[in-house]
């Protein structure tokens, strides 16, 4: 097996936990890379009946598959505190381990409360967890990475003079303030987690998996300004974590769920057309404080042929297509092309014309929450 | 700087004699002199020590009012000295040639030659960007031949990257929205960082940034640059599969693989016309950070 990347092409919540777990259990050796993004993500994965969130740990974690945190990602202390003590509650017999590059910048609580003001009246579908306020942040100097944790009293002066940046009065924070140095002191002592510096991966023979974070339509250079992400979620941003770590992509996985999806008010297609997806009940997605309403509509295949020509890269060597959530359309096959609605006989018909359309000549689908059940269709 | 044609006849049509009469002239024969007799420089030459090199323009002037900036990085490190040897003999107007004759009228090339950072004693040299073949060929002929590069993991091309975002003002882009070139030339893999104090020991005072990463630097000369690497598969490095490898995940679909040094003018020449005929609307397509938070 070779080292492969994992990107979604829609607005999100496609799949991309699933498919990385699946391609996990396939090669225990693996390793998955974090290379976009940060901890605003949240990929769910099932085990034993059980589900899990992933947002501050790869999603080949319930497969003991380790994960390393590339520089260009945000980290959250008290997130992965917290997601560390979950899993280990849900799954006693797990040990995540946790590999975090030296020099990712870390979210203050001071950037969560900004980003969650801002959202609250920019409405842009922010997760409300401070990404892109801790970008802006270290942009303007303000910086606090990773390394720096384990220096408490540096860390002491340097959230002052973040507080002081975003003109924060200093006592309404104070039990904020006290569960981050709490979830610092905390991830710094503990050994599942490790600092490394770029090169720790480099002779490293085991083989590579690259999650994205979000879909390619909220990449900042493809998506809808300003409804995007401040990231780059494709395979050039895949490529410069490789680049570090001396590894060749040679496999990339493009997920989209059977039909369309996403969060907040920003804009999306076909939302005119009747069209009956089921309720799922274990929908990871459902409606969030900062992120707005969950929408779904039928599946547009003139977003998926745009985002994969941005993607185009002649050093691809292998691509498969990866269609999730099959299972909630019985009945529905049906997508969109040029602005006209285009059915489909039956589930095969569906799958072939989509294959056909986007030039897949691999394609695997899924039809239920379990990556098990990913069966390759052609 | 700038000024002076490229061995173009009156008419403005490209003409390779005029280059040959000249060097005759001069009773310089390329072609029969030897690399050392060729590149003197036993030193770096102040004219192309980084220090006094605060800012390279790329102007347009009634002599050449549709400059193209093209920046051409040589790693002139152990065996890849070879290369300046090839252009100074029979590259260069090939080169141009090429580039002119194809309807681009006014390159003007500058010259950087690439070491090592971590064990070179000069790992920039700049020259000054150029029109005319006679300073071309100086510029060319004053590198200094260090054959140094170490037993480390690479040479330091990251550093034409940072040179061309921070030490270049190219009018092609300022005023015309037309995207410079910048190739780097080599056979080994470029180093991934450039520490803060290095870039001080090369460049004297000027900006410095606090990261220094590659893809960092790459990013950042990507928005005036076309940026472009051409791996020579020569000798052992040149082969080496991993080499290839770190860099097509560095530069992806923009590095250009050349069999052969004779290759190198002819990639060039092809890869700026093809850029420069593709519909504006793509040309002008900026990959800008987004300033939005979310």
């Amino acid at each position: 097996m070779s080292n492969s990347a994992v990107i979604g092409l829609g607005f999100g919540d496609e799949g991309k936990g699933l498919v990385t777990n699946w391609l996990c259990l396939q090669n225990s050796n693996s390793f998955v890379t974090r290379f976009c993004g940060g901890h605003q993500a949240g990929h769910t994965v099932y085990k034993d009946n059980k589900k899990h969130v992933f947002s501050n740990f790869g999603s080949g974690t319930l497969q003991d598959n380790p994960t390393y945190w590339s520089k260009f990602c945000t980290i959250d202390p008290i997130g992965i505190k917290n997601e560390f003590l979950e899993l280990k509650n849900n799954f006693s017999k797990l040990n995540p381990k946790l590999y975090i590059n030296a020099k990712c910048p870390v979210v203050t609580p001071y950037d969560k409360i900004r980003n969650r003001s801002l959202e609250s009246n920019n409405k842009h579908g922010s997760v409300g967890v401070g990404f892109g306020t801790t970008l802006q942040r270290e942009e303007d100097h303000y910086s606090l990475l990773f390394e720096d944790l384990y220096f408490s009293n540096i860390v002491a002066i340097k959230l002052k003079l973040i507080r002081k940046y975003y003109n924060y009065d200093e006592e309404n924070y104070f039990n904020l303030l006290l569960d981050f140095f709490e979830a610092c002191e905390y991830i710094t002592n503990l050994s599942n987690i490790q600092i490394v510096s770029d090169n720790y991966f480099s002779y490293n023979t085991s083989n590579v998996i690259f999650e994205s974070s979000q879909g390619l339509m909220l990449d900042q250079n493809n998506g809808f300004f300003p409804h995007v992400t401040r990231s780059n979620v494709g395979i050039n941003q895949a490529r410069k974590v490789a680049f570090y770590i001396n590894k060749n992509i040679e496999d990339v996985y493009y997920v989209t769920r059977a039909y369309q999806t996403r969060h907040g008010n920003g804009p999306m297609t076909n939302e005119n057309l009747s069209y009956n997806i089921k309720e799922d009940s274990n929908e990871t997605n459902v409606h969030n404080k900062y992120q707005g309403n969950f929408r779904k509509t039928i599946l547009d295949l003139d977003l998926l042929k745009y985002v994969l020509m941005k993607e185009q890269s002649d050093t691809i060597k292998n691509k498969y297509l990866v269609i999730t959530c099959l299972d909630h359309i019985e009945n529905q096959y049906k997508f969109t092309l040029n602005k006209k609605i285009v059915e489909c006989t039956n589930k095969k018909d569906f799958i072939e014309k989509i294959s056909n359309i986007l030039q897949f000549n691999n394609v695997y689908i899924s039809e239920s929450p379990y990556s098990e059940s990913i069966i390759q269709i052609i | 700087m700038g000024s002076g044609s490229y061995s173009t006849n009156d008419s403005g049509f490209y003409d390779a004699s005029v280059r040959s009469i000249r060097l005759n002239k001069a009773g310089i024969d390329y072609d029969s002199m030897d690399r050392g007799d060729i590149f003197k420089q036993r030193s770096l030459n102040n004219a192309m020590d980084p220090k006094n090199a605060v800012l390279r323009e790329s102007r347009d002037s009634i002599e050449h009012p549709e400059s193209v900036a093209i920046i051409i990085a040589l790693d002139v490190t152990g065996s890849m000295g070879s290369i300046p040897h090839f252009l100074i003999k029979k590259g260069l107007p090939t080169l141009m040639g090429n580039i002119i004759q194809r309807g681009i009228k006014d390159p003007q090339i500058l010259f950087l030659a690439i070491g090592d950072h971590e064990c070179d004693r000069a790992p920039l040299q700049v020259g000054q960007f150029e029109s005319s073949d006679e300073l071309l060929d100086k510029w060319l002929t004053t590198v200094y031949l260090e054959g140094g590069g170490g037993g480390n993991d690479g040479e330091s091309y990251l550093l034409s990257w940072y040179f061309a975002s921070k030490h270049t003002s190219i009018d092609c882009f300022e005023k015309r929205n037309q995207k410079g070139f910048l190739f780097t030339i080599g056979d080994e893999p470029t180093l991934k960082s450039i520490p803060e104090k290095s870039i001080q020991d090369i460049m004297g005072i000027g900006q410095f940034d606090k990261q220094n990463d590659a893809t960092y630097l790459l990013d950042n000369a990507r928005k005036t640059y076309n940026v472009y690497h051409l791996h020579l598969k020569e000798g052992h490095n040149g082969r080496s599969q991993q080499v290839m490898d770190g860099w097509k995940q560095l530069m992806g679909d923009d590095l250009l693989v050349i069999d052969k040094k004779e290759d190198i003018s002819k990639i060039i020449s092809e890869r700026i016309i093809h850029d420069l005929n593709k519909k504006v609307e793509e040309v002008n397509f900026k990959k800008e950070d987004t300033k939005i938070i979310l």
